[in-house]
C-alpha cells in the first residue's frame, strides 16, 4: 500500500453519518444546558448559604480584615477562556496542568502562549494577602533584559479562593501601552477611551479596539494609531448587533432553544442601533512585530493567533462592561475606578489635609505589599469591594513618595467618580522604585470621622 | 480550505466559507469529521461522541467562534483536544482498574479482523492524529500543527512515522 490516503479512505467510508444527527446533536446540548443549569442552582444555593453565614459572622464580630475566599466574577477571566474555567480546575485538582495554581507559571504560560514570547523573564511578583497578583514579565533571556519592556499582568483566582485553585489573568499592561481601566470597570459606549503610552510604542503603529460579546449581542471594533509618548485616546462604540428570539417546542423541555438571529446585513454597520443594554466584554490595544492587524474577537480566542514570526511587543487588556449612552448618568464608578466613594459623611479638605493623607498611603501601600490584610482593612474606605484590584505593585524598600495634590482637578477622577468625588479626595504619588515612570502608581484618599481612607489606585 | 501564512493572515487566493449559521457548519462539516474521528479513535461510537461533544462546545461559543478566521479548524482543535482528553481519563482508569475486554460494537468485530485497520491501530494516538489530519482531512502541517497545538515540523515528523508504520504493517 504506497499511499496512506488509499488505506485511509476506505476505512473512513465504513462509517456512515446519521441522519438525525442535528436532531440528536442538539438534545444533547439541550440535556447538558439543563444539567449545568442544576448545578449552577446548586453552587448559588451553597453560595447564598455562605453569605448567609458570613453575614452573621460580619455582624457578630470585628470586621477589620477582608473576608478571606471572595471570589471575583468569572467574566473577568482575560486567559483562559471563561467558558474553560472549571474544566481547568478540574483538570488541576486531578494533579494536571497544576502550573495554573501558581500565579507566575500562569503569567509566563499566558507570555509564551497568547504573545508568542520564545523566553520570559519575572521581574517581580507582588502578592498581598489573597487577593488579585500583579506579575512583571520582561520578554527575554534574565541576563539580557530590556527593562523598558515591561507587561504587568495582573491575575486572580476565579474559580476558587483557597490554595487549590486555578489563576486567571484579568488585566494586562505595562510600561508601553497601558489602558486607564481597572478590571470590569464600566464603559460608556461611544466614549473616548485613555491609553497610556510609554517610549517604545511612541510613533509605532498600535492597534486598539474592543470586543463587546454578551449572549446573542456582539460587535467588535479596531483602529490604528500612530501615537506620540504620552496618552492617547481612542473611541469605543459598540453597537447593538443581534436580536433574540426564543422558541420552545411543547412537550419536549429538550428542545427549547434561544435563537439569535442577525438582523445587521454585511456592509450595514453604521446603520447599526446603539447599544440597548449592558454588555460583558474587553478593550485592547497592542504593539506586535511585525506590524500585524487582526481581528479583536480572536485576539484571547482559544485557537493560537501568532503563528511564525509574529510577536507581542507590548499589549495592554482589561475586560470591562459596556454601558449604553442612554444610561450614563448612573455609569459611576467608571474608567480606572472599580468604586467610587460615598461623600456623604467625607471632610472637606483644607490646606493641612497633605500630611495625614500622605501618612495614611504609605502606611497603606506598606501592608498591601507586604500582606497585612489587617491594616489594609482598616485604611481602605467601605466602598471598596472585596477582591478588589489595586494598581500596587513596586520594588521591596525601593519605593517611595513622589509627591501628592488635592483630586479636585483630576481627569481620572472627575471622569471615573464625578466632581462631588473629585473634590473631596486626596491623590498621593508612589514612585514604585523602578526606573519605568509608567509603573508608579496614585492613591486617591477620602477623609472620614474614622480617618483617611484610601479609595481608589490608578 | 483556508491557508494560513506565516504571519497568520488567510491567503487572499483562498476561498473561505462565511458561515452564517452553526447548522450550515455542521450540516457541511459534520460527516468529514466523523469519519476523521473514527480513523483516530478506531471506535464508531467513540468517534460519535467525541464529534457531538465538540460540536456542543462551539455551538455554545458560536458567536465568538463565527468571527474567528478559521471556524473549521477550532472545530477540529476542539475534537481533537476531547480525544485527548478521553484517551488520557481512560489509560488513568485502566491503571487503577484492569477489567477484561468485552465487544459490544459488531462493527469493531470485524475491523479488528481487518488487515487495514489492524495496521491503523498499530499507531499511536499522536500519529493517528497527525495522519487523520494530514492524509484524510487534507490540512497542511502548519494547519494540522494548529489543531495539535504542536509544531509543523512535529506534524511533519509524526506523520512520517505513521506512514513508515503503515508501510511496514501491510506489506
Amino acid at each position: 500500500m504506497s499511499d496512506p490516503r488509499d488505506l485511509l479512505e476506505p476505512v473512513a467510508r465504513r462509517i456512515e453519518p446519521s441522519p438525525n444527527a442535528f436532531e440528536r446533536l442538539a438534545r444533547r446540548r439541550a440535556r447538558q444546558h439543563r444539567s449545568s443549569r442544576i448545578g449552577t442552582a446548586i453552587v448559588a444555593l451553597l453560595i447564598g448559604s455562605a453569605g448567609l453565614l458570613g453575614a452573621l459572622r460580619a455582624f457578630g464580630h470585628d470586621h477589620t480584615s477582608p473576608a478571606k475566599g471572595a471570589v471575583l466574577d468569572q467574566r473577568l477571566s482575560l486567559w483562559p477562556d471563561q467558558w474553560n474555567l472549571q474544566r481547568l480546575q478540574a483538570f488541576a485538582d486531578e494533579g494536571q496542568r497544576t502550573w495554573m495554581t501558581y500565579p507566575a507559571a500562569t503569567a509566563r504560560r499566558f507570555a509564551r502562549t497568547v504573545l508568542a514570547w520564545p523566553s520570559v523573564t519575572t521581574d517581580h511578583v507582588a502578592a498581598p494577602g489573597s487577593g488579585p497578583v500583579i506579575v512583571q514579565l520582561l520578554s527575554c533571556p534574565p541576563d539580557r533584559c530590556d527593562r523598558s519592556l515591561v507587561i504587568t499582568v495582573t491575575l486572580a483566582r476565579l474559580t476558587r479562593a483557597d490554595a487549590s485553585g486555578i489563576w486567571s489573568v484579568i488585566r494586562v499592561g505595562g510600561t508601553s501601552l497601558d489602558l486607564a481601566l481597572s478590571p470590569g470597570s464600566n464603559v460608556v459606549a461611544g466614549d473616548d477611551l485613555r491609553l497610556r503610552v510609554g517610549p517604545r510604542a511612541a510613533g509605532r503603529r498600535v492597534v486598539a479596539g474592543w470586543v463587546a460579546s454578551e449572549q446573542c449581542t456582539d460587535d467588535t471594533g479596531e483602529t490604528v494609531l500612530q501615537p506620540a509618548k504620552g496618552v492617547a485616546s481612542f473611541n469605543v462604540a459598540p453597537k447593538e448587533a443581534r436580536s433574540i428570539s426564543t422558541q420552545s417546542t411543547e412537550g419536549d423541555s429538550d428542545s427549547t432553544t434561544i435563537t439569535c438571529s442577525t438582523t445587521i446585513t454585511a456592509g450595514g454597520g453604521a446603520s447599526q442601533p446603539p447599544l440597548a443594554r449592558p454588555a460583558r466584554g474587553y478593550v485592547y490595544a497592542y504593539l506586535s512585530e511585525p506590524f500585524t492587524k487582526h481581528a479583536g474577537s480572536e485576539l484571547l480566542g482559544p485557537v493560537p493567533r501568532f503563528i511564525g514570526p509574529v510577536r507581542m511587543i507590548a499589549l495592554t487588556v482589561v475586560p470591562v462592561r459596556f454601558v449604553p449612552a442612554s444610561q450614563k448618568s448612573a455609569v459611576y464608578p467608571r474608567g480606572a475606578f472599580q468604586s467610587c466613594p460615598d461623600v456623604a459623611g467625607t471632610h472637606s479638605l483644607g490646606p493641612h489635609a497633605r500630611g495625614g493623607a500622605v501618612f495614611t498611603a504609605l502606611r497603606f501601600t506598606r501592608a498591601y505589599l507586604r500582606g497585612h490584610e489587617g491594616v489594609v482593612a482598616e485604611t481602605q474606605d467601605p466602598s471598596v469591594p472585596q477582591g478588589a484590584h489595586w494598581a500596587i505593585t513596586a520594588k521591596r524598600g525601593r519605593w517611595h513618595l513622589d509627591g501628592s495634590d488635592p483630586a479636585r482637578h483630576d481627569s481620572l477622577v472627575r471622569f471615573g467618580c464625578g466632581p462631588a468625588v473629585a473634590n473631596r479626595s486626596w491623590a498621593v504619588r508612589i514612585d514604585d522604585g523602578t526606573k519605568s515612570a509608567s509603573l508608579d502608581f496614585t492613591l486617591y484618599l477620602v477623609k472620614r470621622a474614622s480617618g483617611w481612607k484610601v479609595w481608589g489606585s490608578y | 480550505m483556508e491557508r494560513v501564512n506565516q504571519s497568520g493572515v488567510a491567503d487572499e487566493t483562498d476561498v473561505r466559507p462565511a458561515w452564517l449559521s452553526f447548522e450550515e457548519l455542521f450540516r457541511a462539516e459534520h460527516g468529514r469529521l466523523l469519519r476523521a474521528l473514527f480513523l483516530v479513535t478506531g471506535s464508531a461510537q467513540e468517534a460519535e461522541d467525541v464529534m457531538q461533544e465538540a460540536f456542543v462546545r462551539v455551538w455554545d461559543r458560536w458567536d465568538r467562534v463565527r468571527t474567528m478566521n478559521d471556524p473549521v479548524g477550532y472545530l477540529y482543535r476542539t475534537a481533537m483536544n476531547a480525544f485527548r482528553s478521553r484517551y488520557r481519563r481512560a489509560a488513568r482508569a485502566a491503571k487503577r482498574v484492569f477489567t477484561p475486554r468485552t465487544r459490544t460494537d459488531e462493527i469493531a468485530a470485524v475491523e479488528d479482523r481487518d488487515e487495514a485497520f489492524r495496521a491503523l491501530r498499530s499507531l499511536s494516538p499522536r500519529q493517528r492524529e497527525a495522519l487523520v489530519l494530514t492524509e484524510y482531512v487534507g490540512y497542511s502541517s502548519e494547519e494540522a500543527g494548529a489543531v495539535m497545538n504542536i509544531r509543523p515540523a512535529t506534524v511533519r515528523a509524526l506523520a512520517h512515522q505513521g506512514r513508515e508504520r503503515l508501510k511496514g504493517s501491510t506489506t
